[in-house]
């Protein structure tokens, strides 16, 4: 099954007091299977709100919007969170790892609602953890981690139901430019050896060098959409990246 | 998958430690004073109980003619005619009616020189075996000329030719026994007497001198000096006995419906039970006042909990769980604050009924040491009774405890939790 986006006249309205806020104006856009997307455009212009739709995170005010054919604007939230559960991997750029679980049981996760029984939810968290490079980790809290070991664990858990599409909202936004140019190359390779399809949120032009396509945001509207001019080749990939 | 939310739930739980064991805190109390109060009137109806002793006494009511008439009225009281004794047996939940004779005088007894005596009454021999006697000695059996005697007959014989009384010991079943009365004209009735059977101690027959009924009516009739009109005879009273004690008030009350006075030890109980679950709902109340208390600390601290933990809300379902989920998780949080309270606070009951029944015992031995009977006067019981102890927790009490407890954090959790299940995931995910 295909899981392209199909997003179609897209509003988002806020409404704060008596005042409406229209974030999000008739947006239209697919994106297909295994394409990798960047999505830019100044702060506030509606970005992560438009990631949030298409992850099933929230609904649009009007418009349709449709993951591998199932249209997620109409669907009950049991359906959502069904679909967020094997369909989505999300990333974002504060990590959101439970402070209280150590990097295995954040990996583990989202294992527990898609009801895997506790050793197999183990074993593959560990097993992704493994792929990480993050095994000595395993047993350490969020807060004994650096912010890039954060991020690895964040992404290993994006993976861990092995969703078709990984979505990520400012993912280097608070790594330094090492690191975060390290998990650029990451999610490129999920993209690449393991055919997910990749949408990232940033204003870091530095994305062009990693995505296939951009797409431009302003007050709320596309204002363009266009193929990056060269895709990176991926023996420019470091050899650490997972290959799930 | 419920272990697992479960387990994600004691994770929450061991992460405020401090908010858990002040929440927990009030739960204990709560739980603690409805377990020990509700324990102590276990305790306190256990030991009347225990005060009233014999069983066969529970299933027991008396009727008599009412004192309650009005001598002024022209209305007679109802008396215990054979007619009325027929409707005594049709009331529901009779098994047997033992009406009774009183021989209207007092009958004196002459043993060799010693001179004793004793209330004589009537009774059809054949009804014997349901009036809740025993024998000490002897047979329970009644042929013309047989009596039984009560317990303190046969240690109350006196020397009517000694200076200063003093009791003494007759072998009634074994001594010619002779009985002596004077009727109002003057005259002198003697009658051999051979006792068969000595009661065991029963404070209603203590004592009586129990003779076959017939022999009672005709010394009546001669005692009156005429012979009785059938159709005028009564009996003075008679012992019902009530297939279980549970029915004795409603055979109580319908006796006293039909004019006659009417009371037993049965009927006394089931008072004193009324009033046991009166206090016990009282008490227990006090202790639900407690745990009500408690229930708004725990929805408090739910309600911090969960504000607190709003992003992780947020992450729960942007990784797949569902609304149920998250109630689900936060629920679990909420019993588990209601059962550890709980737990603690059935412990501490146990600990302290421990404590309050030792201090009672103590308090009983010294009030035994020092001669005063029978102790503080704050009981409404002997606590010389109590030796099951004032705090009895029944295995029953201690479950009600720990569910009470945690049904109180479930209740008081399901609002909070609630409100986490509906959150908008991306308002969740998004707060600071
Ligand atoms: N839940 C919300 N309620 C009200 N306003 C919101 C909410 N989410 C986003 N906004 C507003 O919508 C606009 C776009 O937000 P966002 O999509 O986060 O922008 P970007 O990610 O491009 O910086 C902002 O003005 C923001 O304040
Ligand atoms: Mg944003």
């Amino acid at each position: 099954m295909t899981q392209g986006i199909e997003v179609r006249n897209v509003h988002k309205l806020f409404r704060i007091g008596d005042a409406q806020l229209h974030v999000l104006k008739s947006v239209s856009l697919t994106i297909g299977a295994g394409e990798f997307v960047g999505i830019m455009g100044p702060s506030g212009s509606g970005k992560s709100t438009l990631l949030y739709l298409i992850g099933g995170l929230d609904r649009p005010t009007d418009g349709q919007i449709a993951v591998g054919g199932a249209r997620l604007d109409t669907m009950s939230s049991d359906d959502l969170a069904y679909f967020r559960s094997q369909t989505v991997g999300f990333v974002f750029q504060s990590f959101h790892l439970v402070p209280t679980l150590t990097a295995l049981e954040n990996v583990a996760l989202p294992g527990i609602f898609a009801k895997v029984p506790h050793d197999a939810r183990m074993a593959h968290a560990t097993a992704l953890l493994h792929k990480l490079k993050m095994s000595d980790r395993a047993e350490h809290r969020p807060s004994q981690l650096s912010g890039g070991q954060q991020q690895r664990v964040a992404i290993a858990r994006a993976l861990f139901n092995d969703p078709p599409i990984i979505m990520c909202d400012e993912p280097t936004g608070a790594l330094d430019t090492q690191t975060g140019r390290l998990v650029m190359r990451m999610l490129r390779a999920l993209c690449t050896r393991a055919g997910k399809t990749v949408v990232v949120v940033t204003h870091d032009p530095g994305i062009e060098n990693y995505a296939d396509r951009m797409i431009l945001l302003r007050d709320g509207r596309v204002i363009d959409d266009y193929a990056t001019r060269q895709r990176p080749a991926l023996d420019a990939l470091e050899e650490s990246v997972p290959n799930p | 998958m419920f272990w697992e939310l479960g387990h994600l739930a004691t994770h929450n739980l061991m992460r405020a430690r401090a908010r858990l064991a002040m929440t927990s805190g009030g739960v204990l109390v709560g739980t603690a004073a409805v377990v020990l109060l509700v324990a102590m009137t276990v305790g306190l109806q256990t030991a009347a109980e225990q005060g009233i002793g014999q069983s066969g006494a529970l299933t027991e009511v008396m009727v008599g003619p009412s004192y309650e008439y009005n001598p002024n009225s022209d209305v007679e009281p109802p008396q215990l005619t054979p007619a009325m004794v027929e409707r005594l047996w049709r009331i529901p939940g009779v098994s047997v009616v033992v009406p009774l004779v009183n021989f209207q005088s007092w009958g004196e007894l002459l043993a060799d020189d010693y001179s004793g005596g004793g209330q004589i009454m009537g009774v059809d021999a054949r009804l014997l075996p349901y009036m809740g006697i025993e024998v000490a000695e002897g047979t329970l059996t009644l042929e013309r000329g047989q009596v039984l005697v009560g317990s303190q007959i046969p240690i109350n014989f006196y020397d009517p030719q000694a200076t200063e009384y003093r009791p003494i010991q007759v072998d009634v079943l074994n001594t010619p026994l002779e009985m002596r009365t004077f009727s109002p004209r003057g005259e002198e009735r003697r009658l051999d007497l051979s006792p068969v059977g000595i009661l065991a101690p029963n404070p209603n027959y203590d004592y009586a001198i129990i003779m076959p009924v017939q022999q009672v009516i005709s010394l009546n009739e001669w005692l009156n000096g005429e012979r009785a009109d059938p159709r005028d005879f009564k009996y003075d009273f008679a012992l019902i006995r009530a297939e279980s004690r549970e029915q004795t008030t409603a055979i109580s009350d319908a006796i006293k419906e039909m004019g006659f006075s009417a009371g037993g030890l049965g009927d006394f109980i089931n008072q004193l039970n009324g009033f046991f679950t009166t206090m016990r709902l009282v008490l227990g109340g006090v202790g639900g006042v407690a745990l009500l208390v408690a229930a708004f600390g725990v929805a408090n601290t739910m309600t911090m909990a969960i504000l607190e933990r709003t992003r992780e809300i947020g992450l729960m379902k942007a990784v797949g769980a569902t609304d149920r989920d998250v109630l689900t998780v936060f629920l679990i949080e909420a019993a588990l604050v209601g059962l550890v309270g709980g737990a603690l606070g059935v412990l501490i009951s146990y600990l302290a009924g421990e404590g309050i029944n030792q201090g009672i015992a103590n308090l009983a031995q010294q009030a035994a040491q020092s001669g005063q009977g029978s102790g503080p006067m704050f009981l409404p019981v002997d606590i010389s009774q109590l030796q099951a102890g004032l705090v009895i927790i029944p295995t029953e009490l201690a479950l009600f405890g720990l569910g009470l407890a945690t049904s109180v954090g479930i209740i008081a959790g399901l609002l909070p939790a609630l409100r986490a299940a509906r959150m908008t995931t991306v308002v969740a995910l998004k707060t600071e």
